[in-house]
C-alpha cells in the first residue's frame, strides 16, 4: 500500500519538474545567437536564388 | 571622396551602458546622433534623425526595446536595427529577429566583442549600399 502511494507521490514530483523545466527560459550565447542569424541568412539567400 | 559619416541612435535606460556605447561609437569615428533612455524618446528620435544604425535595448520604460522595433520597421522596412541587451532567451532572440532586427549583441560580452560586433554592424551597412 505504501508501496503504492509513494510511487503516486513520484509521479506527480516528476510532473512537476517537468512543468519547471518547460517553464525555465533556455538562454543562448552570442555564439549561439550568430550560429541562428547565419541559419537565417543562408535561408534567405536559398530562398532568394530560387 | 571622404568616407560617409555612420549616424548611430542609442536606445538604453541605463546611463553607464550609454556612456560605455557611445565611447566605442565615437571612437570608432561614427556619430552618435541621439540618445534614448525609453522607448517612446526611442521612437521619436529614430523618425527625427532616421539613422544610418540604431543600437537598442529591450527592458525600456513606456515602450519596450521589441515594441520600438515593431513600429521602426513598419514604418521604415530597411530599417538597421540591432538589439543591445541582457536577455538572452531564445523567444525574445527569436522575436527580435522576426521583426526585423540586423543583429543581437548581448550587453555580457566584452568591450571588444561589442566593438567587433559593431564595426560589422557598419560595414554590413556599407556592404549593402554598394550592391546593386
Amino acid at each position: 500500500m505504501n508501496a503504492k502511494f509513494d510511487y503516486l507521490k513520484m509521479k506527480q514530483e516528476i510532473v512537476e519538474d517537468e512543468k519547471i523545466f518547460k517553464a525555465k527560459p533556455i538562454l543562448l550565447t552570442q555564439r549561439e545567437i550568430q550560429a541562428i542569424l547565419v541559419e537565417r541568412k543562408s535561408k534567405d539567400d536559398r530562398r532568394r536564388t530560387s | 571622396m571622404g568616407k560617409r559619416e555612420i549616424r548611430v541612435l542609442l536606445a538604453d535606460d541605463e546611463v553607464h551602458i550609454r556612456y560605455l556605447i557611445r565611447s566605442i561609437i565615437r571612437s570608432e569615428g561614427y556619430v552618435v546622433v541621439g540618445e534614448a533612455n525609453n522607448g517612446e524618446d526611442a521612437l521619436a528620435l529614430y523618425r527625427e534623425h532616421r539613422p544610418d544604425l540604431t543600437l537598442m535595448d529591450i527592458n525600456l520604460p513606456l515602450k519596450t526595446g521589441d515594441e520600438v522595433l515593431v513600429e521602426i520597421m513598419r514604418e521604415d522596412p530597411d530599417a538597421k536595427v540591432v538589439m543591445l541587451t541582457m536577455v538572452a532567451d531564445t523567444e525574445t532572440v527569436q522575436r527580435c529577429l522576426d521583426l526585423g532586427a540586423t543583429n543581437y549583441i548581448l550587453k555580457s560580452n566584452s568591450v571588444e566583442t561589442i566593438r567587433q560586433m559593431l564595426r560589422e554592424a557598419v560595414n554590413s551597412l556599407s556592404l549593402e549600399e554598394t550592391q546593386p
